[in-house]
């Protein structure tokens, strides 16, 4: 082993420390929420919902000093309205730590206050949800979508070499289909349950346009179609 | 002569891989609009090799130099000018930029050579383009399935080569793998490389693949320090890795129950480190250790029994010269050897065979898949094997019992529960305990003795009428195997440094921000130094800033700061913890399922082609872009992961005669008439067949005449 070396040395700089801790003396807990926010943040704007530069802006100790180092989930909620259509209205729910059962997952769906005005719910939970709680969130008249917080602490697409996505508009779409003269199921295909289909919430039908400007290729072009 | 049966041996492999590559990708050809289409009509991409160049027309596409200068010739050749049509409207984008920029050149120069104005040659360059757009009709999935089969076959022998060259110190090496490098200078992280590494991109898309990777560079202005901080905190501890020193005596009898026995003691002392609190080192240790280690003496034991089994019986050493060659050889021919001993009877003997032929004829009969399975899951079993080898003969193993036993133990394990063999009834009656008791306390156990305290750590064994044993040699190893600490699914960590085709997404270094680099270092070390002093606990804050600083300066000069972490096992969590060191957005893995499941099908499909192109990359051999775009594309194109093996985009194949014509014919006829399936015969095997022409280069087309009567 070579790494009997190096541990006789200096011995264990952080422990089990979580190396967030090191960089400032806040806990790892409000780190967490804080990386989640901002990707959830990002996600609503790139989806185009409206979401203020200065939420999107917000540094780690200003969240802090906002939420305090234990954030309160229900502070926490984001609520934003669709930009093309501002009738059009998204609620973010954080879920608290414990595993998410039926009784759980009645108590926050009962919360929801005005829920004719929703137009979708975002569910960030932070252990599992079982079976029952799933039916429940499935059988719901506002489409719920759910993301599990450790999925939300990178920005997926905001990886530099995996390629860029942008969703088609129905006309562009249309105009792709008549060149091609194809069906939707003749296109290169993106499952629903896609990290990036989930991302940008994309429902069947709707084709991407993937553009890459990697190592390989000067710039590339393609689609694909959300199955 | 290991070459030669090297090219001998895994001659079949590529051949194998070449034949799915080919049927999977035989319908795939050139349409007239330019796009890759599969025989069912449904697109793999919108432009062959993205820009739609024929890769025989490639070479002097973008050397504009010499289009220039044969400028008249290509005139010549095409005395129409090429428009472009409905489907390719301009230029590609990249091609355009270039010829652009050498326009630029030639002003600044004011060399136009033969062309009058410089402009010309964009014209001339959309010429050359236009002409060397792949055709209609063009088989390009079979071409691309050759081009890689091709270099595929001859990296059998190159790899040999290949090892030789690089590392010749491995020479001696008694394990010098074929199909895996040692990265120079990164200790025992290997990577799997070759025909194994392709089958299980290409043919098997394995879930589980068997040398995983991920990487991830560090973000600028860190140093090795950090590197090495990070690495600490990533890195799995084993009890091994705290083990000060150990210690083995024995009381060589002693009294207990009017039994004669000996005691084993074993004390360990420990080094102080900040890893976990002592509670949790005694609790790891007196439940995980001490299990491990029980469960290491029983079955060294049951090994010791069987091997001294063999002696009595045979004479010459048969059974160990097949060792090294292969596991299951070797268990076989343990169990074998004892039973002619055991029956002694040429006839029982006999009738066993003929009864074990026809079983297998039967089992052959049933499922024609038997033939098919690829040998792909015996490769990790090889590197186990060997890898245990390794370790034997670093340890002075004078008593042969103890030096054999490391290649069987590792099977031996899993073995014992599945297999029950015919043995002497002594281990069969404990194997048998063993499956019953399953508690944290087992039957066999003989630990009369156990006490954690602090750093110490005690334990005392019972034997009665075992062999003798080497206790130290299996607490070693056991040691080794229980972990303390550990992220994820992370066996190992390494800081790295860039090095090239080293599958780390390194960021583009300009020459811009070299510069940058260079007059900046104090800043960016006093940007850094107040994270440290906060972080760290009073003692280490003396000492770190300094001791960073004097690393920094000398980093500066001998690499620009360029480090990554290297990771075995994939495990994106236990990374993203750490984006605040770590340039998250270049993270990278060679698990293509771990990046679909994390970062969708696109990122996949770039993960595929930079596999492929590792690996041939290795070998020195290059394979033209479009080629491994195209079966990228292919086998993410539903969206998942497929492999190009009978069960993946071949199975939904429309065509019955393409199935039947690769594998499991029966399976896919039944299949076929008891859906009512139809064939269109649009797929090249099913005109094949039938005996016509297939639909493809001057067969994608018929000629119509306008009859007059």
């Amino acid at each position: 082993m070579d790494s009997g070396g190096d541990i006789s040395g200096n011995g264990f700089g952080g422990g089990k420390r979580c190396i967030t801790s090191f960089v400032d003396g806040g806990s790892v807990e409000s780190h967490r929420y804080f990386l989640a926010r901002r990707t959830l943040l990002q996600m609503l704007r790139d989806r185009g919902y409206i979401i203020p530069e200065s939420e999107l802006a917000l540094s780690l100790s200003d969240f802090r000093s906002a939420f305090g180092q234990k954030p309160d989930l229900e502070r926490l909620r984001v609520c934003a309205f669709l930009r093309s259509n501002p009738t059009k209205k998204i609620l973010v729910i954080f879920c608290g730590t414990d595993e998410i059962r039926k009784q759980i997952m009645v108590g926050i769906l009962n919360q929801i206050i005005n829920k004719d005005s929703l137009h979708r719910v975002v569910l960030i939970l932070q252990s599992k949800m079982n079976s029952h709680a799933r039916k429940l969130v499935d059988e719901y008249s506002v489409r719920v979508e759910t993301f599990q917080i450790t999925d939300l602490l990178v920005n997926i697409t905001k990886h530099v070499v995996w390629p860029k996505h942008e969703i088609l508009a129905a006309d562009e779409k249309q105009t792709l289909v008549k060149k091609y003269n194809v069906e939707d199921n003749q296109f290169p295909r993106m499952l629903e349950n896609d990290a990036i289909a989930r991302y940008y919430a994309l429902e069947k039908g709707q084709v991407v346009k993937v553009s890459y400007s990697g190592t390989f290729t000067d710039s590339l072009v393609t689609y694909r179609c959300v199955t | 002569m290991r070459m030669l049966v090297d090219t001998a041996v895994k001659t079949s492999r590529s051949g194998y891989l070449q034949r799915c590559l080919i049927k999977n990708l035989e319908c795939l050809k050139v349409c007239y609009d330019y796009t890759v289409r599969d025989a069912d009509g449904s697109i793999v991409q919108f432009a062959y090799g993205e820009d739609g160049v024929d890769v025989h027309q490639t070479s002097f596409i973008s050397q504009f130099k010499a289009l220039v200068e044969n400028h008249a010739i290509i005139g010549q050749k095409y005395q129409h000018d090429l428009e472009f049509n409905n489907y390719i409207k301009e230029l590609p984008e990249g091609l355009a930029k270039k010829a652009q920029s050498y326009i630029k050149e030639l002003k600044g120069k004011k060399i136009s050579l033969e062309l009058k104005e410089p402009e010309d040659l964009l014209k001339l360059v959309r010429q050359k383009y236009i002409s060397s757009l792949a055709h209609s009709g063009e088989p390009v999935g079979v071409i691309a399935a050759q081009s890689i089969g091709e270099p595929s076959t001859q990296m059998t022998s190159l790899t040999l080569f290949v090892v030789l060259v690089l590392h010749d110190l491995r020479l001696s090496y008694p394990a010098c793998r074929l199909n895996t490098f040692h990265h120079a200078g990164c200790g025992e992280m290997n990577v799997t490389l070759g025909i194994p590494r392709l089958q299980e991109i290409l043919m098997t898309a394995a879930i589980d693949i068997m040398t995983p990777i991920m990487t991830c560079p560090l973000l600028e202005g860190k140093f090795k320090t950090d590197a090495e901080r990070l690495v600490r905190k990533v890195k799995k501890v084993t009890v091994a890795d705290i083990i000060e020193n150990m210690e083995v005596s024995v009381l060589p009898v002693s009294i207990d129950n009017r039994q004669i026995s000996r005691i084993y003691k074993l004390k360990m002392k420990l080094f102080e480190s900040q890893v976990s609190s002592f509670e949790d080192y005694e609790e790891t240790l007196e439940v995980l250790f001490l299990r491990e280690l029980e469960d290491a003496l029983e079955s060294h034991l049951l090994l010791l029994s069987r091997i001294s089994g063999i002696k009595n019986f045979i004479p010459e050493p048969r059974s160990t010269a097949s060792q090294g060659t292969d596991e299951d050889a070797s268990i076989n021919g343990l169990q074998e050897d004892e039973n002619d001993d055991g029956d002694g009877d040429d006839n029982d003997d006999e009738r066993g065979d003929d009864l074990g032929t026809d079983a297998e004829k039967r089992k052959r009969q049933a499922t024609d898949e038997m033939d098919y399975e690829d040998a792909s899951e015996d490769e990790p079993s090889e590197g186990e094997v060997l890898d245990g080898l390794g370790k034997e003969t670093d340890q002075d193993g004078n008593e042969v019992e103890i030096a054999e036993d490391g290649e069987i133990e590792a099977v031996d394990i899993e073995d014992e529960a599945s297999k029950p063999k015919p043995r002497d009834k002594k281990t069969k009656s404990k194997s048998k305990k063993k499956k019953k008791v399953s508690a944290a306390r087992k039957d066999y156990d003989r630990s009369i003795f156990v006490a954690a305290k602090g750093l110490d750590f005690e334990v005392h064994f019972r034997f009665t009428n075992e062999p003798h044993i080497l206790l130290g040699q299996i607490a070693q190893r056991t040691a080794k195997k229980v972990s303390l600490k550990s992220s994820g699914k992370i066996d190992m960590c390494q800081a790295v440094m860039s090095a090239k085709n080293d599958q780390v997404l390194w960021k583009p270094i300009d020459p811009k921000s070299k510069d940058m680099k260079t007059s900046t270092p104090t800043m960016k070390n006093d940007d850094s130094k107040p994270e440290d002093d906060k972080a760290s606990t009073p003692i280490a804050k003396n000492d770190n800033p300094k001791a960073k600083d004097d690393k920094a300066k000398t980093t500066e000069k001998d690499d620009p700061g360029r480090w990554a972490l290297k990771t075995a096992g994939v495990d994106f969590y236990a990374f993203w913890k750490m984006q605040d060191d770590l340039d998250i957005s270049r993270i990278y893995t060679n698990n293509i399922h771990a990046v679909l499941s994390m970062y969708g099908v696109e990122a996949a499909r770039e993960t595929i082609i930079r596999e492929v192109k590792h690996v041939f990359g290795s070998y020195g051999v290059e394979i033209d872009y479009r080629h491994l775009s195209l079966i990228a594309d292919f086998m993410t194109h539903a969206g998942g992961y497929q492999p190009m093996s009978r069960h993946g985009s071949i199975a939904g194949s429309i065509s019955p005669f393409l199935k039947m014509s690769f594998e499991t014919a029966s399976k896919f006829i039944v299949e076929a008439a008891s859906h009512e399936m139809t064939d269109n015969l649009e797929s090249p095997s099913a005109r094949i067949c039938l005996g016509l022409p297939v639909k493809m280069g001057t067969g994608c087309f018929d000629l119509m005449q306008k009859l007059e009567i």
